[in-house]
């Protein structure tokens, strides 16, 4: 049944997950460690693969094997982050947007100003920045059109700059 | 340095591709232990472990293991063996439930023969139970339960079955003339190589041949006759020669049980014991245990022949036991010398209590399954309301409360949240397995709680306006045929990382008191919102989605989001910096209105 009316190089399940396992678990640890940092980064691999193992069937082939499984590690990252609210509005608030001041170009002041934005911008800013994705596999991603992750990343870029300007005016 | 803040980001990477990362294999073969959810989902029923299988031409297979006896049931083809399949109406589902032994060949590692441990060849019983349909052709059932493999969790009760043909062979065709079966099957029995490739082969041979029409075996891949390479001793087998079990002689044990298969589930008594043997003087010694080990039965036989040459042995053994249970038949070869037992074989196999008219039946079984399910299905739905309604409750006090203050109950919230998505867990397996039992279970629908009323909105085109009547009055009435009618399926999107049945999504999301179909109904009632483009123009409900972040939306705007969302939400959203709850929206070119999206969350 596994192959039927699936495409010619039909493996075993298991086979294929092992496969897409190995070559792409460094990729989804280095994208959620990213966002959730090394402690929890383990933990949110295991549990995307986790969700690509039971959908195997609806695994995309390659070459957008590695998009698909970062869209899915960004409902985990989603998912963790929610847990994370709930627990720690309190000490988010009380943390505000303290974010370190530094000259232009500083990376630290970069970002302070990722931070300083929405999520949705944040996302399209660090799948570019970080997973150095373009916009036909960011709009994989994000489930939008190249042409709509384009202006997306615009967007974001140019609010990232404002938001630099702002922290950075702080003394 | 640049002055771009993205440059500098992108030289701010915390974790950089150069990164060493190793992919720890054992997380996947963990992970692997657990099984895909829609093609193999894993059953944890509190009597023991039970899993699905896919088995050839998309049926389903459901396999129940715990205490006496074993449950399968496949969704579109009936496996069954030549032997006796019954049929047993069933209180639970309108369709009766048919069950049987499928007996096919695994490999088994033990003490076996003169030459080592094995792995041997020996019949195992594959007892299933399905919910009926047209049997079609039982030789190719019972070869698609080998295809499928030994039950995971068998070794649990036992030593290890192994097979060697590769998962995701499959059937692709099987004539039956003459006494020859020719069996076709897909290129993934390539993959067995070598001795390997033999025991695949060998477990072939001997499934089919146990029919009694079919003598010998030609195994086809992909329409071409397996070649010299797959088998070890090509010298022993000519390349299109049709293949028989004196081929594989040297793949069974000294004494090879035939009847009862490991794992029989016919209890019958006596027990009728055949088999082959190569042992000192023919004489095959002879035992039956009770669950408790205690000698039920203890003798010998003669085979036909012995002492180098291997001959058929049979026996017919008498017992009485109190209550139904898995008793043992043992079987070895007495040393000459010390009177040692050699080469011992063991199958479980299931004893009738005297006066009892069978096993418990596995059509009893997938009864009290699909029963016990449709039990856990209410408890849930009932702790599922009662923690929904504490969380909102506790929810609305946190509303506005300082932060120094309601640690309790934010306590409570979080310990609230943990049970409401264990429930839902628990929920989403019942879901699974009534699905795959075939069973009509209801799905609830929300929508009926929706308010009847849709405010005419003069400002849509016609079309877009026609359209969205008809998905609210769908939704409203959970008429999932409607939904389907009205939606292009390859290109709407529900929910990020799912593809494919929205329906299918929804009706789970329905079960699991997500509420979609109120919360789509509820939300075309709603104020909406424009986005223009190129060439389409995209109507979103509720206008909230369709403002850049949630500050610019307009109060009364806000207000009409509830009471389906209220401060609580309001109070996420506005820390997220955008809507973030359901959505729907359609595309409008100026003729054309496409529903091309209804999604929660993100």
């Amino acid at each position: 049944m596994t192959a039927h009316g699936a495409d010619a190089t039909a493996t075993a399940p298991e086979d294929r997950f092992r496969a897409l396992f190995a070559r792409h678990y460094p990729a989804v640890y280095r994208y959620v460690g990213r966002r959730l940092g090394s402690d929890d980064a383990s933990d949110a691999a295991a549990e995307t693969f986790a969700v690509a193992w039971r959908r195997i069937g609806r695994v995309p082939p390659e070459p957008d094997t590695l998009l698909w499984l970062y869209g899915v590690a960004r409902r985990v990252v989603a998912n963790a982050q929610r847990g994370r609210r709930r627990r720690d509005r309190l000490t988010q608030r009380a943390a505000g947007h303290a974010a370190p001041a530094g000259q232009d170009g500083d990376p630290a002041a970069a970002l302070a100003a990722l931070a300083a934005l929405n999520p949705g911008d944040r996302e399209v800013l660090r799948l570019a920045a970080w997973e150095g994705l373009g916009p036909g596999e960011l709009g994989a991603v994000l489930g939008c059109s190249p042409n709509a992750a384009a202006i997306r990343l615009h967007r974001a870029r140019r609010r990232l700059l404002a938001a630099l300007d702002d922290t950075g005016d702080q003394p | 340095m640049s002055r771009d803040p993205f440059e500098s980001l992108r030289g701010s990477n915390p974790l950089p591709e150069d990164h060493p990362v190793h992919p720890p294999m054992a997380i996947a073969e963990r992970i692997l232990g657990g099984a895909p959810r829609r093609a193999w989902p894993a059953w944890a029923l509190a009597t023991g472990l039970a899993a699905a299988v896919l088995v050839g031409g998309g049926a389903w297979l459901l396999w129940i293991h715990g205490g006496p006896g074993e449950v399968v049931a496949t969704s579109a083809a009936t496996p069954t063996t030549g032997g006796a399949v019954t049929a047993a109406a069933s209180t639970t589902t309108s369709a009766p439930i048919l069950t049987g032994d499928a007996v096919v060949y695994f490999f088994i590692s033990e003490e076996g023969s003169p030459s080592g441990p094995g792995p041997y060849l020996i019949p195992v019983a594959q007892s299933f139970s399905v919910l009926s349909h047209p049997v079609s052709d039982p030789v190719a059932e019972t070869l698609s339960f080998l295809l499928a493999g030994p039950w995971p969790g068998v070794d649990r009760e036992g030593p290890a079955l192994s097979s060697y043909l590769p998962l995701g062979t499959r059937l692709l065709a099987i004539t039956v003339a003459d006494g020859i079966a020719t069996v076709d099957l897909s290129s993934e029995l390539e993959a067995a190589q070598g001795l390997a490739g033999r025991g695949a082969l060998a477990q072939i041979v001997f499934t089919l041949t146990r029919f009694d029409a079919i003598e010998a075996v030609r195994v086809l891949i992909d329409g071409v006759p397996v070649t010299a390479a797959l088998v070890a001793a090509p010298q022993e087998v000519a390349d299109t020669a049709p293949l028989t079990r004196a081929d594989f002689a040297d793949e069974l044990p000294a004494i090879m049980l035939e009847s009862p298969a490991y794992w029989a589930s016919s209890g019958d008594n006596p027990l009728v014991v055949t088999g082959t043997a190569d042992v000192f003087e023919a004489t095959v010694s002879l035992e039956l245990l009770g669950q408790d080990g205690a000698v039920l039965w203890q003798g010998t036989t003669q085979a036909s022949c012995g002492t180098g040459c291997r001959g058929d042995f049979s026996a017919e053994i008498p017992y009485e036991v109190a209550e139904g249970q898995f008793g043992t038949l043992v079987a070895w070869e007495a040393s000459m010398e010390d009177g040692s037992r050699l080469y011992q074989r063991q199958h479980l196999v299931w004893l009738n209590a005297s006066g009892d008219s069978g096993p418990p039946t596995a059509a009893e079984q997938l009864r009290q399954a699909i029963a016990e399910q449709m039990a856990l299905r209410y408890d849930l739905d009932k702790a599922l309301d009662s923690y929904l309604a504490e969380l909102a409750a506790v929810d609305a006090q946190l509303v506005g409360l300082p932060l120094d203050q309601g640690t309790e109950l934010r306590t409570r919230a979080a310990e609230l949240d943990r049970q409401v998505a264990e429930t839902r867990d628990g929920l989403s397996r019942v879901f699974d397995q009534l699905r795959a039992l075939g069973v009509d279970f209801e799905i609830p629908c929300s929508g009926a709680a929706a308010s009847p009323d849709l405010p005419d909105e003069p400002g849509l085109p016609a079309p877009v306006a026609s359209l969205r009547r008809s998905i609210f009055e769908a939704a409203r009435a959970c008429d999932w045929q409607t939904l389907r009618g009205v939606m292009v399926e390859s290109t709407f999107s529900y929910s990020f990382g799912e593809s494919g049945d929205p329906v299918g999504f929804w009706q789970r999301e329905e079960f699991l008191h997500y509420q979609p179909m109120l919360y789509i109904a509820g939300m075309l009632a709603r104020p909406y919102g424009t986005v223009p483009g190129d060439v389409v123009t995209i109507f979103a409900w509720p206008s909230a989605q369709a403002y850049a972040s949630w500050a610019d939306v307009p109060q009364p705007e806000r207000e009409a989001l509830r009471p389906l969302y209220g401060d609580g939400d309001f109070a996420s959203f506005a820390e997220f910096g955008g809507y973030l709850g359901y959505r729907v929206g359609f595309s409008w070119d100026g003729t054309r209105a496409v529903w091309i999206y209804a999604i929660t969350g993100d």
